[in-house]
């Protein structure tokens, strides 16, 4: 039987024709900890998602069978709004509390291995991965667009606290991506990413990125930045 | 780009056809697989790139239009950037410095080296010496040195190729070097190289970048040199000669390979003088301490001597970037060389000697002046006994 719980909406990323949603909800000893809703028959929800980051919805999880190292799959038979929202700083205050890493290998308990392709990319062994998503505090970012498939792509360079590098982060975020869409539009996208933008975030309060796991593909689960703080404003595109 | 690409287009297939900008030139038949390398070698030629199209962008028609975006990104290609091949082309475009943003006067110094009050500054001429705050890192300081570099040079750290990184304090590993391309964010491609030889660090550091830029390996190169010695010092029993007289800072440069830079990076003069080495030995000793041999008498007459003759060699320079050990010694070496004292920038007066990282700081100063000197002597000295100088020369 489901039960029925109240997640705050932490990240939603983009994942092939849909969007993968994260939320946590509160932990013992005042720690908050992550919950993957998970559609039935699929692993990421329509595009027509409703909800934002920083609402509150209830949902209908049920246990479900789990692959490593994305323990935190639910499964979920539907996602309903409340009237209940957090600010980005309360929302980031809770992730504070979740699951957070001050170095590489704390994020996910196993060290990151280069790609076998070159290039920045890393992953892990999802066998040794002890969950698929983790917090972790920036010093400093740096955004590049690629070509991919006839489509512009964002990765990052990502400065953790601990003094180490990731080189080349996709940036599945949502809300960076929509970004990316109005920057390119608007030209000169990547003077402006890492202008203008990039020092909103290194001087914000709320600097914080949620670095998650794709699902594992030839016994590799490569990282990926899944949310990073503040969230990008349309206010920062004037 | 457009037109570029439509005139080589029209070249190779004649002047009966123009192909419309959208169309697949191979797809259509207006050109067959040698008339395409024709059309690539062409643009190549005309716009002094390599490799253009070698890895053609997945789906993209093989048209004037993505001809003409594919132009806009590439880079010159290497054997384009030196020139005539010269090594005096390699341009000095950017520089900065960041100063230990504590300023210790000397009445402190004598107090904390238990000297009597003026020692330091009678026997010296420094009046304060610049440490590092706490949290202030030879990383911290070389990485805003380095952004000030940057932002004169208006170079973007994407751009950036080569890192060479000099420090005579910097201790562990990751090196230097390679902690300061994770702080910076450099790209994955951009080589990260540390150098030595104490104080003349940067002068090994500045003619390492040339050499691998006029080797045709890249464009830009950032080359920084950074000392924290005060903790390099404390709590071991160095004379006050060494552990008081020594500043904390950084100093960096852009180099680039390209034209267009408003300096030039002129030719080095290395040399070692065995003769001196054992004026100054430092070496580490149980419990943290150093082992240090330090005649200061000798070392201040070979260094004396060395820097005269390097400077000597430039009757043209207007400008001195040179290694300072402490104003007295730059007083001497002046009246020694009959140059105005004013063409030094004395650092050393208000910072202390800056080990490796005084050239690089040097020149950021002289650089900033209105107006800057058209030739500016690098000289520097370290332990061994290295010397080294080089010119930095205002382009036309």
């Amino acid at each position: 039987m489901p039960n029925t719980h109240e997640l705050l909406i932490s990240d939603i990323t983009e994942m092939g024709p849909g969007y993968c949603v994260l939320g946590i909800e509160p932990a013992p000893g005042g720690r908050w900890r992550t919950v993957r809703p998970v559609p039935q028959g699929a692993y990421a929800w329509p595009r027509e998602f409703p909800h934002q980051r920083g609402h509150y919805i209830r949902a209908d999880l049920s246990p479900t069978e789990t692959d490593p190292p994305h323990f935190e799959d639910h499964a979920a038979l539907r996602l309903t709004a409340t009237n209940r929202t957090a600010t980005e700083e309360e929302l980031v205050a809770c992730l504070r509390q979740a699951e957070l890493a001050a170095s590489l290998l704390g994020l996910f308990g196993t060290p990151v291995q280069p790609s076998p392709y070159g290039g920045g990319a890393v992953w892990v062994h999802p066998y040794e991965a002890s969950r698929s998503v983790s917090g972790c505090v920036l010093q400093d970012v740096r955004f590049e667009i690629f070509d991919a498939d006839e489509e512009a792509r964002l990765r990052c360079r990502l400065l953790l606290a601990s003094g180490e590098a990731l080189h080349s982060l996709p940036v599945v975020d949502r809300g960076w991506n929509w970004v990316l869409r109005r920057l390119l539009d608007a030209g000169r996208a990547q003077e402006k990413l890492n202008g203008p933008i990039r020092e909103r975030v290194v001087r914000s309060k709320c600097r914080l990125a949620r670095i998650g796991l794709a699902r594992p593909k030839e016994e590799r689960c490569w990282l990926m930045l899944d949310s990073l703080f503040p969230e990008p404003k349309e206010s920062w595109l004037e | 780009m457009m037109e570029m690409a439509r005139r080589a287009v029209e070249l190779v297939v004649g002047e009966g056809r123009r192909p419309g900008d959208d169309e697949d030139l191979l797809d259509t038949g207006a050109v067959d697989s040698m008339g395409w390398v024709g059309i690539l070698s062409e643009l190549e030629n005309q716009a002094g790139v390599s490799n253009l199209g070698a890895v053609w962008p997945a789906g993209k028609p093989r048209s004037i239009r993505v001809l003409a975006e594919l132009l806009s990104r590439s880079r010159p290609a290497p054997q384009e950037l030196t020139g005539a091949g010269s090594l005096l082309t390699i341009g000095v475009r950017g520089w900065g410095a960041a100063l230990g943003s504590e300023q210790r006067p000397g009445a402190t110094l004598d107090a904390d080296y238990g000297l009597a009050s003026g020692v330091i500054g009678s026997r010296t001429g420094i009046e304060s010496v610049v440490r590092a705050a706490p949290g202030e890192t030879e990383v911290s300081l070389a990485q805003a040195a380095c952004r000030q570099a940057l932002l004169t040079a208006r170079t973007e750290l994407d751009d950036v190729d080569l890192l060479v990184a000099a420090s005579e304090t910097f201790l562990g590993f990751p090196s230097l070097a390679a902690a300061l391309h994770s702080a910076l964010l450099l790209p994955e491609r951009c080589w990260a190289l540390d150098v030595g030889g104490g104080c003349l660090g940067l002068m090994n550091a500045l003619a390492a970048a040339r050499a691998v830029l006029a080797a045709g390996a890249g464009r830009h190169a950032l080359v920084v040199a950074a000392d924290v010695h005060s903790r390099r010092f404390a709590g071991t029993s160095a004379p006050w000669q060494l552990a008081a007289l020594f500043g904390d800072a950084a100093g960096a440069v852009v180099l680039d390979a390209a034209a267009g830079a408003p300096y030039f990076l002129g030719d080095f003069r290395f040399g070692c003088a065995g003769a001196f080495a054992s004026a100054l030995r430092i070496a580490p000793a149980a419990g943290g301490d150093l082992a240090v041999e330090f005649q200061g008498a000798q070392l201040a007459d070979a260094a004396i001597g060395h820097l005269a003759r390097l400077i000597q060699a430039h009757p043209d320079a207007d400008g001195f970037a040179i290694h300072e050990p402490n104003p007295r010694a730059v007083e001497i070496l002046a009246r020694r060389c009959g140059i105005p004292l004013e063409k030094f920038t004395q650092l050393s007066r208000t910072c202390g000697n800056l080990g490796s990282a005084t050239c690089a700081v040097a020149l950021s100063r002289l650089l900033e002046r209105k107006p800057p000197p058209r030739r500016i002597v690098l000289a520097s000295l370290g332990p061994g006994l290295l010397w080294s100088a080089a010119s930095v020369g205002r382009l036309p």
